[in-house]
């Protein structure tokens, strides 16, 4: 498998103010992601999971510009991407962009409700002008029709959709400048179970047909096991785990993502898992404990984890765990 | 062993502009004392109206229209208001969905305890205060006394939802009722909760009315299930036959869309989950006769037609399906 995309050392900071009767004043960092790198190969979906405020998004929304990084690369091919969004070359962003796409969590916030879904699937075209306007109509249809919608729901409003249905649109929105790329920001955490199983269910046909390569962003587990290759466990800005699906789920090594798999509820009242038990709360990102930021909570914490942060290091197998006492 | 609530027939309408929408149109299920009854099913399935329906708390324009409620062996539908406002919190307490939405945040965390005790019991202010720091440490939070000068907004949501849980206790309840306790908590925080919750159930002898989506939350915590779906019982079993003997189509189905966290699906090249076709209904025009008919793979000409009563088919085991021998009504 090639490399497609490839993360290197990214840093996401924002400065923390306070105003005082001298004005604003920077008091403080806080480190939302802290030197994370990881590859992504051509058709592989890798699913980065934590749970709130560990970072994944911010990583996510870093790797395309969304927000800017404070450092760090974002490789695409033989492309240094953040270094083309940072100048001035418009078609060179442009270019990129249409490598890379964001699909937005939330599908009642996402959609402009004064414009028709016809007229929200035209914008990527009007700006991007990959394909002449003549055409546009068309793709349009077959872009709605792709996504398990009808060419007429065009002429629509959101207001008139389900929530699986405007997820559908956003869908077909990412697509429509035929990204290889796309970044999966909780797709189905707002769906209901059936609605949730068919965008799934979605997801996985257009990857195998379009042979997209996706960043699936998720807290919900059990979706990732349904659709990721591989995994990496953020926890408080850094990466503690990447493993493939499989072997991830099967025998966790870092003790936080054992925890955190071992919290999921299993749907079946004769499986009783063997509970790891976290206690306390993740520390708030101001004030990231010293030496491995787990330490605070973990079962099997050492002398030595209160002082020296552990680095993400080759636990064979292809995963990598960052823990000086792994399980 | 005699019921601690039966719900029977529940009807809850939406009075509209446009027109009245029959939310709950037929819910039944049975509490026993110290059980926990798992309330399943989809937005829209009207499991939220029906569990405000028991402490009469469903908002306007919705009103309950039909079936009865009984309770220790009190109509609850006939309570004056008075006794109403006894019981609630005191025989019956819930926990909502989102702490954050549920407390006062204008309020200290002791002055909302407070309060509600000093409704209910004779207490002195200081008494109230001592069982509240009580409570408090009850449901794990450390340094009570401080915390209950704090106000909500100085808590983490985990540490809300403690401070919630510790209310609906306070008179210790026969019966608590919790709406999707957990939905909008991190995983680590969710197993804490329902950890305390489990614990808090056995120490104090609790039945549990527990509301949710998630079919994971419910095979942990419940005895017995009630499947619902736009606003009726489709199905009633002990917890063990639902997962692994359902007979209602919609229960399988439900089962089967579920990724599982303990299944390997990678090594398929393309892994498939078994889906629902179609969406929920839009209640202002429900389906006639039975209501899952357009989405179900069984359906036939009389499912359009006929409205499927709940039918025993085996002790403890209650299903609404023609399909399964319900008996059929016209309408």
């Amino acid at each position: 498998m090639t490399t497609l995309v490839r993360v290197e050392h990214l840093v996401k900071r924002y400065p923390v103010r306070r105003r005082g009767i001298l004005g604003e004043r920077v008091t403080g960092h806080i480190s939302a992601v802290d030197d994370v790198s990881f590859s992504v190969d051509a058709g592989e979906t890798l699913a980065l999971v934590g749970e709130s405020g560990c970072g994944k998004t911010t990583t996510a929304r870093s790797m395309l510009h969304l927000v800017p990084a404070t450092s760090g690369e974002v490789w695409f091919e033989n492309e240094d991407l953040l270094s083309v969004f940072r100048g001035d070359d418009r078609a060179a962003i442009l270019r990129a962009r249409r490598c890379l796409q964001y699909m937005f969590q939330d599908p009642y916030l996402s959609l402009n409700p004064r414009w028709t879904i016809g007229q929200t699937l035209r914008e990527p075209f009007r700006v991007h002008r990959h394909v002449p306007e003549a055409e546009w109509d068309d793709r349009i249809a077959v872009l709605l029709e792709r996504v398990g919608l009808e060419a007429a729901h065009a002429f629509r409003y959101p207001h008139e959709f389900s929530g699986g249905q405007r997820q559908r649109v956003g869908i077909a929105r990412a697509l429509a400048v035929e990204p290889r790329f796309l970044v999966l920001d909780e797709p189905v955490s707002s769906l209901d179970v059936s609605v949730r199983a068919q965008i799934l269910n979605l997801l996985v046909e257009l990857r195998a047909e379009l042979g997209l390569t996706f960043l699936y962003i998720s807290h919900d587990l059990a979706s990732v096991r349904f659709i990721a290759h591989r995994v990496a466990v953020m926890y408080l800005g850094v990466i503690v785990e990447t493993a493939n699906t499989d072997a991830l789920f099967r025998r966790p090594l870092h003790h936080y993502t054992r925890a955190l798999l071992s919290a999921v509820p299993v749907p079946d009242p004769d499986v009783k898992p063997t509970r790891v038990s976290l206690l306390g709360e993740p520390p708030s990102a101001m004030q990231v404990p010293s030496g491995c930021r787990f330490h605070t909570r973990c079962p099997a914490v050492l002398p030595v984890c209160r002082s020296v942060p552990p680095v993400l290091a080759d636990a064979g197998d292809g995963r990598a765990v960052a823990c000086h006492n792994p399980c | 062993m005699t019921d601690l609530l039966t719900v029977e027939g529940l009807r809850v309408h939406f009075f509209t502009k446009s027109g009245v929408a029959p939310v709950v149109d037929g819910i039944d299920f049975t509490i026993g004392p110290r059980e926990t009854l798992g309330l399943v099913g989809e937005s829209g399935s009207g499991k939220t109206m029906a569990s405000l329906a028991i402490l009469r708390l469903v908002p306007p324009p919705a009103r309950v229209v039909g079936g009865s409620l009984r309770f220790q062996d009190r109509d609850l539908m006939s309570l004056d208001d008075k006794a109403m406002r006894d019981l609630r919190g005191k025989s019956i307490a819930m926990i909502f969905q989102n702490p954050a939405y549920s407390l006062n945040p204008i309020l200290t965390i002791g002055d909302q305890l407070i309060e509600i005790l000093r409704w209910h019991e004779r207490i002195s202010a200081t008494a109230a205060r001592d069982r509240a720091a009580e409570l408090l440490r009850l449901v794990g939070i450390a340094d009570p006394a401080h915390r209950l000068r704090q106000f909500p907004h100085e808590m983490s949501g985990g540490m809300k939802q403690r401070i919630c849980i510790a209310r609906a206790l306070l008179c210790e309840p026969a019966l608590i009722l919790a709406d999707e306790p957990t939905t909008n908590l991190d995983v680590t925080i969710q197993a804490q909760i329902l950890d305390l919750l489990e614990e808090l159930r056995e120490r104090l002898h609790m039945a549990m009315l527990l509301v949710s989506h998630d079919m994971g939350l419910v095979a942990r915590m419940a005895d017995r299930i009630t499947v619902v779906y736009a606003g009726r019982t489709c199905e009633t079993a002990d917890a063990r036959t639902i997962f692994h003997a359902p007979l209602h189509p919609y229960t399988r189905a439900l089962l089967d869309s579920v990724p599982r966290i303990d299944r390997d699906y990678e090594h398929q090249e393309r892994p498939v989950l078994r889906t629902i076709g179609g969406r929920i209904p839009d209640l202002a025009e429900p389906p006639s006769g039975c209501r899952f008919h357009p989405r179900c793979v069984e359906a036939t000409a009389e499912c359009t037609r006929l409205r499927p009563e709940l039918f025993q088919t085996a002790p403890g085991h209650f299903v609404s399906c023609l399909k399964r021998g319900s008996p059929g009504i016209a309408v």
